[in-house]
């Protein structure tokens, strides 16, 4: 009976011990472009601006973010093309920015975008070989357009333009 | 009788031929001597003013593309174009200093929110009194300069409402000038629209990068994807070119060149010395010229006046080169004598050349008692067309550039500051910094080591409180600082 007992308590332990990495781990089940901060082996990455996913009237972004000293960040700008509704097909707008983080443990860049979904990936490589990805979509409208969409969401609440 | 009318003939014609040699040598055609009574001297009269229009303009242009927010708010210096700017701008202008508007201080944080708008902003440079903007748009004595010292910048609004800015001669010195009677005119935003399609260096104010930077609104360039051209220079004047040095001394001492004494020293350098140094011009082997004359009592206050001298002397004596634009006044004494002196800067491929201030610190300078010139001082540079130089390269992000330097920038800012620096952290050590920045734009500078094919390499000029500091634009190396008096 002891011998089952304790046996028991070591197996409810070690659920319990599984459990605190997966609560770390605050990426599971987050869509990305929602994901503000990545690290790993005590390096990170953090997103200051934008911090989420965003409908903009401007052609122009200034992203910042934070990271550890020496990462390597990769900006790369996309552009849905696609004429259809209901799909995308991402093309990128030009050259991708590369950025090294120095002392400051920041950076900022400032990227063009175009009428439409915009996704800004970032791709992220610490000093210690490890990467990781972050996006954002920045939905660029006239002034029109989201005049018509914030009516349209008065009107009808439960609709929504993004399709995933 | 036919001998006679012939020698006749020939009497007359050597008579008229020793009338024209003699006054050829002697005396200027009676012709010049009635025109200058009136129109030469109206013509000379009109060089000068159009060259006093040239050279009061805008050190730099800074457009704002106006995203009407502090945060997101982006800008650009210009580096071309700066001309036509300037004149759309002057067309605008010109009815605020010939009218009666009404003049409103204001404070700092009023010119901050006008400036986030679509606007352009003229910078001048140092002293410049409001009467010398003034004379630009041909009035010296209207309501802002009876109320208005001195002009350091005027904030254009692209959207004409009938206000501009004017900031004197320190930040909490700004007015709103309002005009009542104003047309609509949208050339102003279209141009910011057109530019805003072109490619340009990109920058932010430190506080909308920094949230622990409040308050400064210093915008700093982060462009990742910039390149500029390096260029080589020589100097105007060569001083191994005997005739054209003697050419060019010869306007400055005119008819009395034939009485000029010509040394040359063992530096290499050549001087002409009329009498016993009334009147000398040198030029050293790195193509300085320094004229220098003693005038004797004279003095004034006119600033316009004095101006006009000292452009009328330059253009009689090689001319100003090309992007030339008036960079320093200053009130200066000699004895009992009251003057001023003038300093200008120019411009090359659109971005102003700075100098090691160890060898000069302006290129141009002219002393001026009453409208009399005491001194000249010229190093003119232009470009060379070297075939084969790949001369275009990428520019360091400048932010990067200060985290290059920050071991050399603490030092030499926490001597100044008195602050020990040693314990902080890197980052707090450039925010510290960044705080004080005040000033950041892209420059040639010429290190002056070599008369020809000396390279210019794109820097980045960085202003933080009264230290001036000049980073290489490719490797992020420091070239030189400066502390200012």
């Amino acid at each position: 009976m002891a011998k089952r007992l304790i046996i028991g308590v070591f197996i409810f332990l070690a659920l319990g011990m599984f459990n605190m990495p997966c609560y770390a781990n605050n990426t599971v089940n987050r869509p990305s472009d929602e994901i503000r901060r990545v690290e790993t082996g005590g390096y990170f990455f953090e997103i200051i601006e934008p911090e989420r996913s965003i409908i903009t009237t401007d052609k122009n972004a200034l992203v910042s973010f934070r990271a550890s000293r020496d990462t390597d960040i990769c900006i790369e700008v996309y552009h849905n093309s696609s004429i259809e509704k209901d799909k995308e097909k991402y093309i990128l707008l030009y050259d991708p920015i590369d950025i090294t983080v120095g002392a400051l443990q920041r950076g900022w860049a400032s990227v063009d975008l175009k009428l439409g979904l915009n996704k800004i990936q970032f791709m992220i490589k610490y000093k210690n070989g490890s990467e990781d990805s972050i996006e954002r979509i920045i939905n660029v409208m006239d002034a029109k357009e989201i005049k018509q969409l914030l009516q349209d969401v008065v009107n009808k609440p439960t609709l929504s333009r993004w399709q995933r | 009788m036919n001998r006679e009318r012939s020698k006749t003939l020939i009497l007359s014609v050597l008579v008229i031929m020793s009338i024209i040699l003699i006054q050829q040598l002697w005396f200027p055609s009676p012709v010049d001597i009635f025109k200058i009574g009136t129109g030469a001297s109206k013509d000379s009269h009109m060089t000068v003013i159009e060259g006093r229009k040239n050279v009061i303009s805008p050190k730099t242009i800074v457009v704002s593309f106006g995203a009407g927010d502090r945060k997101k708010n982006y800008y650009t210096i210009l580096s071309s174009n700066i001309d036509s700017v300037w004149n759309r701008c002057k067309t605008i202008l010109g009815d605020y200093f010939s009218e009666e508007p009404e003049i409103i201080p204001v404070g700092y944080d009023t010119y901050v929110q006008a400036n986030i708008s679509k606007s352009i902003e003229l910078e001048f440079g140092d002293n410049m009194s409001a009467v010398l903007i003034s004379s630009v748009f041909d009035s010296s004595d209207n309501k802002i300069v009876k109320n208005i010292k001195g002009i350091k910048k005027i904030l254009i609004p692209a959207f004409n409402r009938g206000i501009i800015y004017i900031v004197g001669d320190s930040k909490d010195d700004i007015y709103e000038i309002r005009r009542y009677n104003h047309e609509e005119d949208t050339a102003l935003v279209d141009l910011i629209d057109k530019l805003e399609d072109t490619e340009f260096i990109k920058y932010h104010p430190v506080s909308s990068l920094f949230d622990e930077v409040n308050e400064n609104y210093t915008i700093i360039p982060i462009n990742y994807t910039l390149a500029a051209k390096q260029i080589f220079v020589e100097s105007a004047v060569d001083v191994k070119d005997e005739t054209a040095l003697r050419e060019r001394a010869k306007k400055f001492f005119s008819k009395n060149f034939d009485f000029v004494k010509t040394i040359k020293e063992t530096s290499g350098a050549i001087v002409y010395i009329y009498g016993y140094g009334e009147k000398s011009v040198r030029i050293n082997s790195e193509g300085i010229l320094e004229y220098k004359e003693e005038i004797g009592n004279i003095s004034s206050t006119n600033i316009l006046a004095s101006l006009d001298a000292a452009i009328d002397f330059v253009c009689e004596n090689g001319g100003f080169p090309e992007g030339t634009y008036l960079k320093h006044v200053e009130a200066i004494t000699d004895g009992q004598n009251k003057g001023y002196r003038f300093s200008f800067g120019y411009r090359i491929e659109g971005f102003p050349v700075e100098f090691n201030r160890g060898k000069t610190e302006h290129p141009l300078k002219v002393e001026v008692y009453g409208n009399k010139v005491k001194t000249y001082y010229s190093l003119v540079r232009r470009a060379m067309n070297m075939q084969g130089v790949d001369s275009e390269q990428k520019i360091l992000y400048f932010p990067g550039i200060i985290e290059k330097n920050i071991r050399h920038l603490e030092l030499q800012y926490s001597d100044s500051k008195g602050q020990p620096g040693g314990e902080m952290r890197d980052e707090e050590k450039i925010l510290q910094i960044l705080k004080d920045i005040e000033e950041v734009g892209l420059v040639y500078f010429d290190t002056l080591e070599r008369q020809r094919i000396q390279l210019l390499r794109p820097c980045w000029m960085v202003k933080i409180k009264n230290n001036i500091y000049y980073f290489d634009g490719y490797t992020g190396e420091l070239v030189d600082g400066f502390m200012l008096n």
